[in-house]
């Protein structure tokens, strides 16, 4: 289990600690405040929107942006210094099962840090517009398991299409078909995209329902470290085939 | 015994059967003595509640104010508690409650009188007794007959027909006792005609004269007449000052007629008639129709609390730059420091919330004064639309002299007493009330000449000070203690074309297009329009109190 926390922490090292990561973060985090400071209410809230606008609004700004860093900075669009991909990863002694559980790893603990510094904008805002606990809860768990697969198939992405280009088109043509284009699908294939969990939790669905849409972007997010592994199985093979 | 067969048993014999009947007629008995309340000594014991008149001898008009009058006789142990009117609009629609403070020494019986609006004639509601938070006693009002307005009579005998022609008007008489007139003049709000016909001045106190009064200034009329021969009611101190007061028949808005005989008297008839059709006239709206909509819905945050918000967000912001570096070193500490990072910062976001919603709630208030000439009194008008987070039950309190009541009805109970209370947990909650208040200012405008002379014995400045004549106007300085001027005609500026921007209060704009809508203030052509401090219209919010600003219409007569 060391080798796997070790390209964790390799990776966690990059986007916390390097400053490209840490302006990431503080982008994210900006944006978030000034969204909050515009809305308290002043006659209304400068950006008109009544309390249930503002939870939806609100809550679905983390996610999507939650979703959005864990796979842009995995998949090298948002370049941390420091950070290994899976092209790199593939070179070294890692073995393939270490390497695909070091991304599960450092994308669920990116997607968890990212909820978490966003913890008291959630709080504050729960505070102040009467949000029921549950939705904060569950638009937490909903971000940080979205956030997890968007890391893992971002770390794919990376170890896939090598041209920055391509690599980029494929990857906001995955976060639109994911957040947006799932979204328009009826129930229960909606459940695809988080807004459309988030949705289901704001409304009062049963835990069952909004913990399914989780546990599925959990396991998508196990699917996309077999196929990490795989990707790096198969640069191994290029590798050699090169060699040789 | 297993295998008995129950046809061998032995029939019972009767004796035993008879001794069974009697033995369950006692038990009946016994518990039904043990359930019935004590004897007391063959002395009945009264009601702890008793309503003991409702409306106008039985008419009321729905939504409007009615005055009910209750009973309350102590237990030994004396009273010290309130009575409660609840009023439903509807079954199952929403209850509002008006009380009033009630207290009575051991024994003693007392007479609460409650201004309520009864919203349905034919289930008026109930009456609580209530002590210590506790309901005590309860009783239902008797069903009310509803009407368009109502001739409250003071005559011992029935007026002649009925005053036929009232009825086709929708209208009806109730004959009053001179006890049961309202303390409050905003409970004449169903009566279109007071008429006069003999009063024994023994049974109405000074509190009841000055209601009448006040309700007459605000657009009241009342009509005498003598009973026969006996003309002392017209000289006693409830009719004779507003006859002495009346400039051709009017006292503010309202009017005073002294009708030369009685209605039976057929060489009156031509007067009676003319009293009967102003009666028919529906009294003018007292409460300004349309400033609750022109109030906003949202208390803003001030400036200085968003400020704080802000500055502290952006410190979060900066503070978590450090700690995402801390992060990416040792792992077990970075994790420690981040949690608690996090932690507190939720902490102070929660703590930041309550600051903020305690901020933003309260109640957003407008009040209008309408100086009522010749009389040193204006007609004080309250809208007040409730701004809450739904987070447990709030107190909105206003003075004592200004009834309120919630527009359109919504679930909310009103205490009148020291002071007018609200206590209600739903936000956006329209609410309003008038009073007569003293507002010594007036003005004149010399038709002749076109001068305006302003008088005001308030010491309180006129701020925003604007006149308004047939739909233009024009901006004045600050209105001293007294001033005389001629309007500059080059300042005059069409309403229409003012801007928001363009006056200090929101409210002004207000005030300029019921000026020309309102058929109340028909009776003059020119005004003052301004801005004042009015301490009767305060609104406190759970003790905190609310900014407000009046805004005063002085109509200019002639000198």
């Amino acid at each position: 289990m060391l080798a796997p926390d070790a390209v964790a922490r390799g990776d966690l090292r990059a986007r916390l600690g390097s400053s490209q990561g840490v302006l990431v973060q503080t982008v994210y985090l900006g944006a978030w405040a000034a969204f909050t400071v515009l809305s308290l209410p002043a006659g209304g809230g400068r950006l008109g929107l009544d309390d249930a606008d503002f939870l939806r609004f609100g809550l679905s700004i983390q996610i999507v942006a939650v979703t959005y860093l864990s796979s842009a900075v995995a998949s090298s669009e948002i370049a941390a210094a420091g950070e290994k991909g899976v092209a790199d990863l593939a070179l070294s002694a890692f073995s393939p099962r270490a390497v695909a559980l070091g991304k599960l790893l450092s994308g669920a603990g990116y997607a968890a840090y990212l909820v978490a510094v966003g913890l008291p904008f959630a709080f504050l805002s729960a505070g102040l517009w009467e949000f029921p606990a549950r939705s904060v809860a569950w638009a937490a768990a909903i971000g940080a398991g979205a956030g997890t697969a968007a890391g893992v198939w971002g770390a794919w992405l990376g170890g896939r299409v090598a041209e920055g280009l391509m690599r980029g088109i494929l990857h906001w043509t995955a976060l639109l078909v994911v957040l947006w284009g799932a979204y328009t699908l009826p129930f229960p294939w909606s459940l695809a995209s988080p807004l459309a969990a988030l949705d289901l939790a704001i409304g009062g669905a049963p835990s069952l329902v909004v913990g399914t849409s989780v546990t599925f972007y959990l396991a998508a997010a196990g699917t996309g470290a077999a196929f990490v592994a795989a990707r790096v199985r198969c640069l191994r093979l290029e590798e050699s085939d090169g060699q040789g | 015994m297993p295998g008995e067969d129950c046809q061998t048993r032995r029939p019972r014999p009767r004796r035993c059967r008879l001794a069974l009947l009697a033995a369950a007629g006692s038990l009946v008995a016994l518990t039904t003595a043990a359930l019935a309340p004590p004897a007391s000594g063959g002395v009945p014991t009264p009601e702890p509640i008793r309503v003991v008149a409702a409306g106008f001898a039985g008419l009321t008009r729905p939504g409007a104010w009615t005055p009910v009058w209750v009973e309350v006789s102590a237990p030994p142990a004396g009273i010290d508690g309130r009575v409660v009117v609840e009023s439903t609009t509807h079954p199952g629609g929403a209850t509002v409650g008006f009380a009033a403070p009630v207290r009575a020494g051991g024994g003693a019986t007392v007479r609460a009188f409650i201004l309520a609006a009864i919203y349905d004639a034919r289930l008026p509601g109930t009456v609580h007794l209530e002590q210590g938070g506790r309901r005590v006693a309860s009783t239902p009002i008797p069903a009310l007959r509803p009407v368009e307005g109502v001739i409250a009579v003071l005559s011992a005998a029935p007026v002649a027909q009925d005053l036929r022609a009232a009825r086709l008007g929708g209208l009806d008489l109730a004959y009053l006792d001179p006890e049961l007139l309202p303390p409050a003049w905003q409970a004449y709000e169903a009566v279109r005609l007071l008429l006069v016909r003999d009063l024994d001045e023994r049974r109405i106190d000074d509190l009841r004269r000055s209601a009448l009064l006040h309700w007459v200034w605000t657009g009241g009329q009342v009509a005498a007449a003598p009973s026969g021969d006996a003309t002392a009611h017209l000289r006693g101190p409830t009719v004779g000052p507003l006859l002495g007061m009346a400039q051709e028949g009017r006292i503010g808005r309202g009017r005073v007629r002294l009708v030369s005989g009685d209605p039976a008297d057929g060489a009156t008839l031509r007067e009676w008639d003319l009293v009967m059709r102003s009666a028919l006239n529906p009294k003018p709206a007292s409460e300004a129709p349309g400033l609750g909509e022109a109030l906003g819905s949202d208390l803003p945050v001030s400036a200085a609390t968003q400020i704080w918000v802000a500055a502290l967000l952006l410190t979060y912001v900066i503070g978590v730059r450090s700690v995402s570096r801390l992060a990416s070193g040792r792992f077990p500490l970075s994790l420690a420091a981040l949690i608690i990072y996090v932690t507190a910062a939720s902490l102070v976001g929660l703590w930041l919330s309550g600051v903020v919603r305690r901020g933003s709630e309260g109640a957003v208030a407008a009040a209008v004064v309408e100086a009522i000439p010749r009389t040193d009194h204006g007609l004080l008008t309250l809208a007040a639309r409730t701004v809450s987070r739904e987070r447990g039950e709030y107190r909105l309190t206003t003075s004592s002299a200004l009834p309120i009541r919630p527009v359109p009805p919504a679930p909310l109970l009103i205490e009148h007493g020291e002071r007018t209370a609200v206590l209600g947990l739903r936000s956006g909650i329209l609410i309003g009330g008038t009073a007569v208040i003293p507002a010594p200012v007036g003005g004149t405008l010399d038709a002749r000449t076109g001068a305006v002379a302003i008088s005001n014995r308030s010491g309180r400045r006129v701020e925003e000070a604007w006149l308004y004549r047939s739909g233009r106007v024009q901006r004045l300085p600050a209105v001293p203690a007294g001033a005389s001027f001629v309007p500059d005609e080059g300042s005059w500026r069409p309403v229409g074309r003012l801007r928001r921007s363009d006056v200090a209060d929101a409210s002004l704009l207000w005030a300029f297009s019921r000026l020309e809508a309102d058929d109340i203030l028909r009776g003059s052509s020119a005004w003052i329009v301004g801005l004042w401090r009015e301490p009767s219209a305060a609104v406190r919010w759970d003790g905190r109190a609310e900014p407000s600003r009046s805004v005063l219409i002085v109509p200019l007569v002639a000198p």
